[in-house]
């Protein structure tokens, strides 16, 4: 197993850092999470010329061909920024299963998701939506940046099984309403009114979503555990920077037992959830049998540590942590949604228990 | 860790390294060979009865008559010390010295002269640990690690490979005993579905743990500093291996504290004997405590706590 990053992954890194350090700073993330349509146009426009969201797009389509690990280098970036966007749905998630899939439709919009023209959601979540023949009807939830995305991946239920398709969002019936969500995501419920549904809609074989769409998932968790363990990573460098500057009895609060052995729990988490996640990355891309519960297990680990590194850094900043205008919230509220997406723990532990003999 | 007898071969491979970097010719003529035949085992003499946490408060002193050291103090917790047959001993060389400096890592035969072994009966029933007695010890002047004066930089250099070595196997380990609790589980209690979380629970948090000491190992591997992780590692190891044993513990129910042997054992009792050496790795090598001070100021650079004054 190599846990070195290439040279391409380094670098990509290091653009990518300085980029978001110069044009993504907190008041930026802050801004955006405050607005209830906040969507950050003018930084997907520059993310496209840098080539980001066709980082898992083929050479042929306009994208860069970069593998599963190029794209969490990157994504741990994101995460370190607090970067608000739909990277990972459309970028990530979405560009994935469209990968799997065949047609020229999928194609085409893959071509457009690389140069950032188009953007495609995701449909997937605690709905109702029904495939009749030739009609979709009912409503999906949690559906992340309806009001920017121009494409989204239904999964529906029908008479064959769940059936994914491939939906303009300004189809005649789609209807967008917001959800307000305390972590700052745009989050919608998506409303079908008898939408028609044309033969290539269809994404995959009727009745085979899943299979279409689950290695898409895997992929969504493993970067939604890159996202958690790079904004844990800021977290605690924020905690470190307050505790050796913040000065009371005398001393730093950084001199003190208490909080040192917090940062360093808080480091431990942060080694070990980056390091997990990797570790299933490598699982999945050289097709060892146990890497589904790798990943389930990451995200599961990424998820909890992170979230106890968030909840230290309120401890640890005091007051001034709690106020809006500092940025913790916003790292913590990221960390909790990142959690709660792409599996969450109870799903996930279930591939875990089966893995290790426990049905 | 398969569940083979674990003795004091650990330190052999860091002993070496360091005798091929900083010994004598003499030493490596003498010790080496040994090592290679699986002959030389060690002990390290570090802590005192003084000196425990705050090491540099050790009292062992040496000085140089002629072509020796004659060598004075008392070491105490040094593993395997009464089976090994050398031991590295940390002793102060310049009684002009305090704290960091004039300290010297001296390599002594158990076989000397006014060097007394005694044994340290644990709360497990078994002896792990030794006292060692060094009265008036005469040691080869050659046989010291590096230069007089140089101790405590070996100490340190040897920390993070000794503390990794001597943590890694725990992964592994803990796997092991999360596949005896599965089976368990299974044939007594198919049902539990709390037990089942809690299960899965413990094999993502050793999954965790193994991905840490990767980590650590690449570093070290790399020559990159290594610190943060392998003192992160070692906490996570320590702390887990509690954890995991006392689900074990729980799990078992009143057959868990059943010694190896007596009727109605299970697991073949090795439970409780793991639950129980469980609660001195947490202390062994460094506590938990020095290891999360040794994080936060070494590897995230927070600022050393004032020392208090005696």
């Amino acid at each position: 197993m190599d846990l070195s990053f290439s040279p391409a992954q380094q670098l990509l890194q290091q653009s990518a850092r300085a980029f978001l350090l110069q044009r993504c700073p907190p008041e930026r993330v802050q801004e955006l999470a405050l607005d209830p349509r906040g969507f950050a146009a003018d930084l997907w426009k520059e993310i496209a010329t840098l080539g980001w969201p066709g980082l898992l797009i083929s050479p042929d389509l306009g994208g860069s061909g970069g593998s599963v690990a190029d794209a969490l280098a990157l994504v741990e970036e994101l995460g370190r920024a607090c970067f608000p966007s739909p990277f990972i749905a459309s970028a990530v998630v979405a560009t994935t299963a469209l990968g799997r899939a065949e047609g020229r439709r999928t194609r085409d919009l893959l071509a457009s998701l690389a140069m950032g023209e188009r953007i495609c959601t995701l449909a997937l979540l605690e709905g109702s939506a029904r495939l009749e023949p030739g009609r979709l009807s009912g409503r999906q939830l949690f559906v992340p940046d309806a009001h920017v995305a121009t494409d989204v991946i239904v999964v529906a239920s029908g008479h064959v099984g769940p059936t994914a398709l491939l939906l303009p969002m300004d189809r005649l019936g789609i209807a967008a309403h917001p959800l307000d969500s305390m972590t700052g995501d745009k989050l919608f419920e998506l409303g079908f009114t008898d939408v028609e549904i044309r033969g290539d809609d269809m994404l995959g074989a009727p009745g085979e979503a899943w299979a279409l769409l689950s290695p898409a998932l895997r992929v969504g968790a493993l970067a939604r555990s890159a996202e958690m363990a790079g904004a844990a990573q800021r977290v605690l460098e924020l905690c470190v920077e307050h505790a050796r500057v913040r000065v009371q009895g005398g001393r730093p609060i950084g001199a003190h037992q208490a909080i040192q052995h917090a940062c360093a729990d808080s480091y431990r988490d942060v080694e070990s959830a980056r390091w997990l996640t990797w570790e299933a990355e490598w699982k999945l891309a050289t097709g060892r049998p146990d890497a589904d519960a790798a990943v389930a297990a990451a995200k599961v680990y990424g998820g909890a540590a992170a979230l106890r590194v968030a909840r230290r850094a309120h401890q640890i900043m005091g007051a001034i942590g709690y106020s809006e205008e500092h940025p913790l919230h916003l790292f913590h509220k990221r960390i909790l949604a990142a959690s709660l997406d792409a599996g969450d723990a109870t799903q996930n532990l279930g591939a875990v228990a089966r893995s290790i003999g426990l049905a | 860790m398969a569940g083979a007898p674990f003795g004091p071969l650990a330190g052999c491979l860091q002993v070496a390294e360091s005798i091929i970097r900083h010994g004598s010719a003499t030493l490596q003529r003498e010790i080496l060979p040994q090592v290679a035949r699986g002959q030389a085992t060690f002990w390290q003499g570090y802590s005192e009865p003084g000196a425990g946490s705050d090491l540099l408060a050790l009292e062992t002193r040496a000085r140089l008559d002629g072509d020796h050291w004659v060598l004075d103090g008392r070491k105490i917790w040094s593993s395997h010390a009464g089976i090994a047959t050398y031991g590295t001993v940390l002793a102060r060389t310049d009684p002009a010295s305090t704290r960091s400096r004039g300290l010297s890592m001296l390599m002594v035969d158990n076989r000397l002269p006014g060097l007394e072994v005694r044994p340290i009966r644990s709360l497990t029933g078994q002896v792990y640990h030794y006292e060692v007695f060094m009265d008036a010890v005469r040691v080869p002047r050659d046989w010291v690690l590096g230069k007089p004066g140089e101790g405590f930089g070996q100490l340190l250099h040897g920390l993070d490979t000794d503390r990794f070595w001597g943590r890694f196997y725990k992964a592994p380990f803990l796997r092991r005993i999360l596949g005896l609790l599965v089976e368990y589980v299974r044939a007594e209690r198919p049902d539990d579905a709390m037990a089942r979380h809690r299960l899965a629970h413990a094999a993502i948090e050793i999954a965790a743990l193994r991905a840490l000491f990767h980590r650590a190992a690449w570093l070290i591997e790399q020559g990159l500093p290594a610190t943060g992780p392998v003192s992160a590692a070692k906490v996570m190891a320590d702390e887990l291996g509690q954890r995991v044993l006392s689900l074990g513990m729980e799990l078992l129910g009143p057959y868990g504290v059943l010694r190896a042997g007596s009727r109605g054992a299970r697991l073949r009792g090795e439970i409780e004997h793991q639950y129980q050496t469980s609660w001195g790795h947490t202390l062994a090598g460094g506590t938990s405590e020095i290891q999360r001070t040794t994080i936060a100021v070494r590897a995230l650079g927070l600022p050393a706590e004032p020392r208090g004054r005696a």
